[in-house]
């Protein structure tokens, strides 16, 4: 037998589970599956499900208690940009009212399991002419950063990165601060907050030239630091530039594209941000990403999926380790276990726990229609399952979500839920899709 | 005969899987000749089914006569496979503004793409004018 026939064969034999997922669908209604999707779980053990149904109307429902709140009750279609954070017991949302030509930014609450919401707080008038690509970042101090771009001009440049700051847990806000002033073009508003400080990463175009640019502040959002180049970028940067924060270490990756050809590029701090140990990854030179994330644990175990290829392949999903806080990296490994290259995977999704648990699941096309796929790691991304795990009946449904604009996979103690959406048939061009929750735990997958 | 009992979503290219693609490809060009083209349309895969308009369909066919056609090889990658096969078509006299069309018959080597969605496999459409297809994999 030749290799290829022992691998089948290997494949069959290690045939994975079925349906390892329970499913819920807890929403009778279509919803627009162009708009992002947010999936949390607050303190208070309240499932909570985000989106923007068919007539632009934003909704936070909490599914353990069946309530349903409508966030822009005013607006409807004006609105866009939706995004949500959570933080404790709260629910912060952001969005963009265009009405009358002007762009409006507000901000909502939502707290107590959906006891309280508070009256929307406009952060900016059509002062910054807001788009949307916002960003919300809070910690338990009760400090929530709304970080968004703006097309208005200043000076010269356009597209700014805008902040605005609430110490009070949302309910009031500093006026917009500009966070790029001196540079232009900062149309990927990038933002990570911890408990002490927050951070932006903002690409930026200064002199003719690209830079990947550090700020932070350690007041609160009173004072930022000057900006600090992390790099000049060698092309465009596109829209996934992705902080992450492991120990003391800050580290940020970004992918672009240069006339060379696509590159993915890393940096990191251990100094709080002065400065920066940037590189490549040697091994993505070429390589066009689709999708990137990333993510960490407690033991300094850092994992960066994508998925992508060289051009003229279908997109498959990898995923990229390193044991030491990301001084070293693995090689690519292909997270999918299937012997045919003949169809795309995409928007890999990533949960790493302290026991070296890591949980990965991507959108399939190998069974033509989509359907949402789990692999997984017991020890750190050292060994893997020898079969991919459907978390659904292969091929009977279309089954996706949308990975640019969502969160839509967490933890909760043992339980893995993930915010996906079904297509009503098979015609693909159809913004109309059911939301539904797929929960799983690795215990009952194995 | 094969026959299906369960979805082979999960099967990599088994003989059964093989000998379904076989009968299927068998089916539909049979229809061809015998000009059932109800049959061919609903033979074709559920994504193009889904967007396309049967009698819309059907009226784009019957211009090009199918006469004989013979399967020489089939190779199965998990739900997608490629069927090479020779067939003998013809093109009846026919003026399209002024200018008159015709074909005897004549043999033709050609590749088409088969895909397994969920409960069988469905040749799949191709625009050969935009060299794509409306599944999405």
């Amino acid at each position: 037998m030749d290799m290829k026939r022992v691998l089948i064969f290997l494949l069959i034999l290690f045939a994975p589970m079925r349906a390892a997922a329970d499913e819920q669908l807890p929403f009778p209604d279509t919803f627009n599956r162009f708009e992002g999707i947010f999936l949390q779980q607050d303190d208070k053990g309240n499932i909570w499900t985000s989106y923007t149904d068919m007539d632009g109307y934003f909704h936070m429902k909490n599914v353990s208690l069946k309530k349903d709140f409508v966030i822009n009750d005013k607006s409807g279609r004006a609105s866009t940009g939706f995004t949500v954070n959570r933080n404790g017991d709260a629910l912060y949302i952001a969005w963009i009212d265009k009405t009358g030509g002007r762009k409006k930014l507000y901000f909502r609450a939502v707290a107590g399991s959906g006891d309280t919401i508070s009256d929307p707080v406009l952060l900016d008038d059509n002062q910054t002419e807001a788009l949307p690509r916002i960003r919300i970042g809070s910690n338990s101090g009760g400090n929530v950063y709304v970080l968004w771009y703006g097309e208005r001009a200043v000076g010269k440049a356009k597209y700014h990165n805008y902040v605005a700051v609430s110490n009070d847990n949302g309910m009031t806000f500093s006026s917009p601060q500009n966070l790029t002033m001196g540079y232009g073009y900062a149309i990927y508003p990038t933002l990570l907050v911890d408990e002490e400080n927050a951070y932006i990463f903002s690409y930026v175009l200064k002199d003719k030239k690209f830079y990947m640019i550090f700020r932070k502040t350690t007041d609160n959002g009173k004072t930022w630091t000057d900006p600090v180049v992390i790099k000049e970028t060698p092309g465009t940067v596109t829209t996934y530039i992705k902080p992450l924060k492991t120990g003391n270490r800050l580290y940020v990756f970004w992918y672009c594209t240069t006339k060379q050809g696509p590159v993915t590029q890393k940096a990191f701090s251990d100094d709080g941000g002065k400065t920066w140990n940037s590189s490549d990854y040697d091994d993505l030179k070429g390589i066009s990403l689709s999708y990137m994330t990333a993510a960490s644990d407690a033991q300094g175990h850092m994992y960066f999926a994508y998925s992508g290829g060289t051009m003229g392949q279908k997109s498959n999903t990898y995923i990229i380790i390193s044991k030491d806080q990301g001084n070293t990296w693995s090689k690519p490994i292909s997270l999918r276990h299937y012997p045919f290259t003949t169809t795309t995977t995409v928007y890999p999704q990533i949960i790493a726990s302290d026991d070296g648990t890591v949980a990965a699941v991507w959108v399939d096309y190998r069974n033509i229609r989509s359907n949402i796929y789990l692999q997984y790691s017991l020890d750190g991304g050292e060994t893997w399952q020898p079969g991919d795990i459907p978390l659904e009946e292969p091929g009977r449904y279309n089954t996706s979500y949308f990975g640019y604009a969502s969160e839509n996979f967490i933890k909760t103690g043992d339980t893995y839920s993930i915010l996906a959406y079904r297509l009503p048939a098979d015609d693909l061009s159809m913004g109309e899709a059911k939301l539904l929750v797929m929960k799983f735990s690795i215990k009952t997958a194995r | 005969m094969a026959s299906k009992t369960k979805s082979l979503s999960d099967d990599m290219g088994s003989p059964q899987k093989i000998a379904l693609l076989r009968e299927r490809a068998t089916e539909f060009w049979t229809a061809f000749v015998k000009e059932d083209y109800e049959k061919i349309f609903n033979m074709q895969d559920p994504f193009f089914r889904a967007k396309k308009d049967i009698h819309a369909y059907i009226s784009t066919l019957g211009r090009i006569k199918y006469h004989k056609f013979e399967i020489k090889d089939i190779k199965v990658e998990g739900n997608i496979a490629k069927v090479e096969m020779s067939l003998v078509y013809s093109v009846p006299s026919y003026k399209f503004k002024k200018v008159s069309f015709t074909v005897p018959e004549t043999e033709q080597e050609i590749e088409t793409t088969w895909i397994y969605v969920y409960d069988n496999w469905y040749k799949e459409w191709r625009s050969e004018m935009v060299e794509s297809g409306a599944a999405e994999y």
